[in-house]
């Protein structure tokens, strides 16, 4: 991994988790922070999406985030480039081919999924992070899995069984606490002292940080023995329900 | 301007609704000055405190250092989890 100041990080999603994680990464002085976003600002994002205030409302959120950036972190080397797009099968593996490390902060299992199988295929480092009610975790895979994402949640769950933050509500500042795990491992992996195959977990209401083991499954879909994963398919990401507030 | 739906996403927790929120915007908080201060005061106000402000106490001390290298990232940790704290202590959650 290049030192951080020629890093390149490919950030998906600028809400909860991204808004804090592209904070955290510009303010440390990474190379390049490519952010994809294509949502407007809403106002029940802002308790917890913090480059964003009221005067943002109906604002592109990269635009509004990347003012936010600049003006916080007026000294910061990094390049920050804005990408509207929202992360897709389509493009998936071309954004991340580019880039040294995958960050990514969407709030829906789909994209979750699709940016595991991307850096296991384009082989790139990734940190997963998400928040619901009290709890947020991250973790971070490296570019050959063994584990990775799916040897831990294999397949994407059905929209009834997973509920995301809009549903099931979430506090603020348990997010901020999940973007600033995701913005260590993420400077870990630059530093090369990566923490591969733990997933960290926050429970802000009983105050209990764990770190745990992710094992290898043999059977994995995606690095295990007989893979059933190859390619990035848009039939694999098919979610029947997914709230579009990042 | 206020915004109906500011605090939609956390009155949706069981343990905030609506009483929970009442007391949040009634309640007053004076956060220690040093690291993450401004983190927390800023998810304080995000999460629609009465008000919020910071003094020269001593700086809270942080259970959960030990997992972070980067000192960006710690302070910002650090802020977090005094602003979940305070929330928890609020509704009494403890």
């Amino acid at each position: 991994m290049n030192a951080l100041s020629s890093t390149r990080v490919l950030l998906v999603g600028l809400g909860g988790l991204g808004s804090p994680a592209a904070l955290l990464l510009v303010r440390a002085g990474v190379g390049e922070l490519r952010i994809l976003d294509d949502d407007a600002v809403d106002a029940s994002n802002l308790h917890r999406q913090i480059l964003f205030g009221e005067r943002d409302v109906g604002q592109s959120k990269l635009a509004s985030g990347l003012a936010s950036l600049r003006r916080l972190c007026p000294e910061s080397p990094t390049r920050i480039e804005p990408i509207e797009t929202r992360l897709l099968p389509d493009n998936a593996r071309a954004l991340a081919s580019e880039m040294d490390l995958v960050v990514e902060g969407s709030d829906n299992f789909a994209t979750k999924f699709l940016c595991a199988d991307t850096c296991y295929l384009e082989r790139k480092p990734c940190v997963q992070g998400a928040a619901v009610r009290w709890v947020t975790t991250a973790l971070s895979s490296g570019p050959g899995g063994k584990p990775c994402y799916r040897c831990l949640f294999e397949e994407l769950p059905g929209a009834d069984q997973a509920p995301n933050c809009a549903e099931a509500g979430v506090l603020g500042s348990v997010v901020g606490f999940g973007a600033a795990l995701m913005a260590e491992l993420a400077l870990r992996i630059i530093r090369g002292s990566p923490d591969y195959g733990h997933i960290y977990s926050y429970d802000g209401k009983r105050d209990a940080l764990r770190r745990h083991r992710m094992f290898q499954r043999t059977d994995c879909p995606l690095c295990g023995e007989t893979p059933r994963i190859s390619s990035i398919e848009w039939s694999t990401y098919l979610e029947s329900s997914c709230e579009s507030n990042q | 301007m206020i915004m109906s739906n500011l605090y939609e996403r956390q009155q949706r927790l069981r343990e905030i609704g609506v009483t929970g929120q009442a007391k949040l915007q009634s309640a007053s908080v004076r956060l220690a000055s040093g690291p993450g201060a401004e983190v927390a005061r800023d998810y304080l106000c995000r999460a629609g405190l009465g008000s919020v402000s910071i003094e020269g106490d001593a700086p809270a001390s942080f259970p959960h250092e030990a997992y972070f290298q980067s000192e960006v990232c710690l302070d910002f940790a650090l802020g977090a989890w005094v602003a979940t704290r305070q929330v928890v202590e609020i509704l009494e959650l403890k």
